[in-house]
């Protein structure tokens, strides 16, 4: 029998935005415990309106709860109100669809979007009532996986986390479950540990409490060993070679309150070729598949059908790059003419033909445009391999000024490799120079332009990976020299917090070691570290002195390109050889094309992981599939 | 266009909505239930869809009423039933009927409202007790309230609480719950929300109940005409 927590409903009814917690939405499964062979509780480290709108999870959600003998439940981090609710009156971590303890579920799964969520784990874990490290966790205890983009460097949590799962899960989540089914049925042979075992030879899975790191004399990361034979030496991701026939949700969850992200969302392609040097998911999610036109207008007419939502949103990490982009919204228009049902496209790419997509899909609402140059210099911009020139940005701003558009936000990045004062001056004379040409384009003077820059982190499966961040106080020199540029009210200018950056950077490179500071943090009380109001990087620093790690090392040092990375054991299909060419032709400057359009560019996804690019519109003969719309 | 005028309950998980995101729920089952609601023209259409009144995060209504206007007049029976189909927990549609287009608007007929509010009171408190504080508070010709402004203390404004509370106050205890019945119509100058109508009770009557701990049902809206409760279907 499983128990249920039930909130008295009069302090629900007290805390911020309580509909966060009571579930109930449109298309959401609920499912007794006793009829199903397998639980799952997938949890979120952040607050409802932001783990809601997150696309993986809701696949992986309803690609789950299609089989009979699973039940897969949601959990999101209560806000610090009803944490306070929670913990003064005893009430665990619970699910939104059964309210079941979290600690009841057979597995517990944490999705890594971001390293400024970790303290939401180890704080969720122990809402949850599940001991944080897993050398801790009896055999009563669920199985804590976790899987996402940071778990491509799970070092800093490989002592709270059973299981990581590398990649994408459409098709491994099913031989997990398969796997996971079969051991309860045989009686748990070998326990917990017998079940990681099995987990640990399958592809992608990585099981962290089966290797020992290594450490020279001054505590420089030598290497992991592994402690079991069935552990492997290299894990590579799961990814799934086609993208068309892939289960896509088409009966999305409809939240009752307005999330960040609120609409219909339809993914074209998955991966992105252009492969600028700073850009991880550029790098994790290789090789590029799209999914035909067909395809998308029959998902988008079900998810509309089924959602209620009237907005569709065109996802991808680059979406004006999809190949049949113009005949997809033509027949999106076409087919949802009747029903006020508006498309939108969140990333725009820096050339005319993306304006021009902008203006047929914003027939209705017209808001702001977006661009991202990244960078304020030609010669940066070829660091980075952007591919993007200025004269690319002023022409796609002034078809966009010529069609009624009045805002353009630009987006650019600060504290890249190589970066001079000049690559900033760089930024601001952009910035005028968009603005002048609304004035020369339009003779009015009410344009606005809004350049945002973050600071850039060196991430790890980059070409910047060996890359030191740089220090707080510069990150603050360069913004305050920046804003020292720009002094027309018709330009503004947003940055971001350098101290985020670089605690984002100390767990972005960090090995093993980043695990104490990371409890030690969470035991001060940092929880929820993405957001500015709860951010305290006093507490962190406390915390780094606490655990005997000094942050630098991590963040702000210079790697040498031949030196063992805490996640070189971790691959997504592309060589470490690749990237090491990739910094070298960075630091001269030199781009790299797009592997998509011409010949392979040889980071070695493609053959590593045995799958192509599928590009519906690319000509054959490059080894690549094609197809014709 | 036919103006069609539904009742609907809004309680589970919806309750905890705002009356925006009621609205927003409220929408999206239209659009599922493939209704032919009408759009305003203009550059930012939106659905012809309005509300009798405005419920807070909490309150739970037996009884909500809203008006949408259709292109075509389909039968009742169908809207109700193609909605429902496609309702999430918490929101029922519970009967229908068409009404004139110029009948007065649903939020200026709305007037009265029927509560019954429930939260903890001190334990030992009995039903004696009780029955003598509302006696009191029933008897009194004049109760104020201090309305204090959330964003400028200083701004106090004086409500007379029986000028909305114009029916007797009943209620009862179990064990530590408190749950009492309150009428609470809305005149020219404005009304007073249920929360304040408890608080009242507690500092001026002697009731030992939390101010703060105190969940809101609202069991039924009504247009109000003299001492008359008639129901938001009757428009004439």
């Amino acid at each position: 029998m499983s128990r249920t927590v039930s909130i008295d409903p009069i302090l629900l009814s007290k805390v911020s935005k309580p509909a966060r917690y009571v579930g109930g939405e449109w298309n959401s499964v609920v499912k007794s415990h006793d009829d199903v062979k397998l639980t799952v509780a997938y949890c979120f480290p952040d607050v409802y309106e932001v783990a809601m709108s997150h696309l993986g999870l809701r696949i992986l959600y309803a690609l789950l709860n299609e089989r009979d003998d699973v039940a897969a439940e949601r959990v999101y981090a209560p806000w610090p109100d009803m944490e306070e609710v929670m913990r003064q009156k005893g009430y665990p971590l619970f699910s939104l669809e059964t309210k079941t303890p979290v600690a009841d579920f057979d597995m517990v799964g944490f999705t890594l979007q971001y390293e400024m969520s970790f303290t939401n784990i180890l704080n969720m874990l122990d809402l949850a009532g599940i001991p944080l490290f897993s050398k801790d966790r009896g055999e009563d205890m669920p199985l804590v996986a976790a899987g996402g983009p940071c778990a491509y460097n799970a070092e800093p949590l490989a002592d709270y986390v059973d299981v990581f799962f590398l990649g994408e899960s459409e098709e491994s989540t099913q031989l997990t479950a398969d796997t996971i089914i079969a051991w309860k049925e045989q009686g748990k042979p070998g326990g917990k540990k017998g079940l990681l075992k099995q987990l640990a030879q399958q592809q992608g899975n990585y099981v962290p409490a089966f290797y020992d790191a290594q450490y020279d004399e001054q505590g420089n990361f030598l290497g992991l060993v592994p402690t079991e034979a069935e552990a492997k030496e290299h894990i590579e991701k799961c990814v799934v070679a086609d993208m068309e026939h892939a289960f896509f949700p088409t009966k999305p969850l409809v939240p009752n309150i307005d999330i960040v992200h609120n609409r219909a969302v339809l993914e074209l392609f998955r991966g992105c070729s252009r492969g600028c040097r700073f850009c991880q998911a550029g790098m994790l999610y290789r090789p590029v598949r799209e999914k035909s036109p067909q395809r998308l207008v029959q998902l988008a007419k079900e998810i509309v059908a089924n959602s209620g939502y009237d907005e569709i949103s065109l996802m991808s990490l680059s979406s004006a790059d999809y190949s049949c982009l113009p005949e997809l919204v033509d027949m999106l228009l076409d087919e949802f003419k009747d029903q006020k049902v508006s498309v939108s496209l969140p990333s725009l790419r820096v050339d005319s033909f993306s304006v021009d997509i902008a203006k047929k899909v914003q027939q209705v609402r017209k808001s702001g445009l977006t661009f991202a140059p990244e960078a304020g210099t030609q010669r940066l911009r070829d660091v980075i391999n952007k591919g993007v020139t200025e004269e690319n940005l002023l022409k796609a701003c002034e078809n966009a000024f010529q069609n009624g558009w009045s805002t353009v936000k630009l987006y650019f990045m600060m504290g890249l490799p190589t970066e001079t004062d000049e690559d900033l001056a760089g930024i601001a004379d952009l910035a005028y120079k968009v603005l002048n040409l609304y004035r020369t384009v339009t003779k009015k003077n009410n344009g606005r332009v809004t350049v945002s820059v973050s600071s850039f982190v060196p991430k790890s499966h980059t070409a910047f990976q060996w890359f030191g961040q740089l220090p707080v106080e510069e990150i603050q020199r360069k913004q305050a020299y920046l804003k020292s540029l720009i002094r027309d009210k018709h330009i503004s200018y947003h940055y971001h917090d350098a101290k985020t950056g670089y605690l984002e950077a100390t767990f972005a490179r960090g090995d093993r070691r980043m695990g104490q500071v990371l409890y030690e943090a969470w035991k001060l009380g940092c929880k929820f570290d993405g957001w500015t109001e709860l951010f305290d990087y006093d507490k962190w620093m406390e915390a780094f002195a606490k655990a005997g790690v000094d942050p630098d090392y991590f963040a702000a040092r210079q790697r040498d390109v031949n030196e063992p990375l805490p996640w070189d054991h971790l691959s997504n299909g592309a060589s470490k050889a690749f990237l090491q060419r990739e910094w070298q032709k960075a630091v001269g400057g030199e781009l790299t094309h797009d592997c998509r359009h011409l010949s392979c560019t040889g980071c070695g996804v493609c053959p590593n992981l045995g799958v192509e690019i599928i590009d519906r519109k690319e000509g054959a003969g490059r080894g690549k599939t094609a197809f014709s719309c | 266009m036919e103006r069609l005028r539904l009742a609907v309950k809004k309680d589970g998980a919806l309750q905890f909505l705002s009356h925006l995101d009621f609205a927003r729920a409220v929408r999206y089952v239209i659009i599922r239930a493939r209704l032919p609601i009408a759009y305003s023209e203009g550059f930012n259409p939106h659905m012809k869809l309005s509300f009798a009144s405005a419920l807070g995060v909490g309150v739970r209504a037996d009884e909500e009423y809203l008006d949408m206007e259709l292109r075509e007049r389909l039968p009742v029976k169908d809207v109700v039933e193609q909605m429902n189909a496609q309702s999430p927990d918490g929101f029922v549609v519970l009967g229908g009927k068409y009404v004139d287009a110029r009948a007065p608007k649903l939020m200026a007929m709305a007037n009265y409202a029927v509560y019954r509010l429930t939260g903890p009171v001190q334990a030992g408190y009995g039903d004696d007790a009780l029955q003598k504080a509302l006696q009191a508070f029933n008897d009194a010709s004049d109760v104020m309230y201090e309305k204090v402004s959330p964003k400028d203390a200083r701004k106090v404004r004086l409500i007379n609480v029986k000028h909305h509370v114009v029916e007797p106050l009943s209620g009862k205890t179990d064990g530590e719950t408190l749950t009492l019945r309150v009428g609470i119509l809305q005149t020219d100058e404005g009304a007073i929300k249920p929360q304040q109508v408890w608080e009242v009770l507690g500092k001026q009557f002697g009731i030992p109940l939390d101010a703060d701990m105190m969940l809101a049902r609202r069991i039924g809206i009504y247009h109000r005409r003299g001492r008359k409760n008639q129901s938001l279907f009757e428009t004439i």
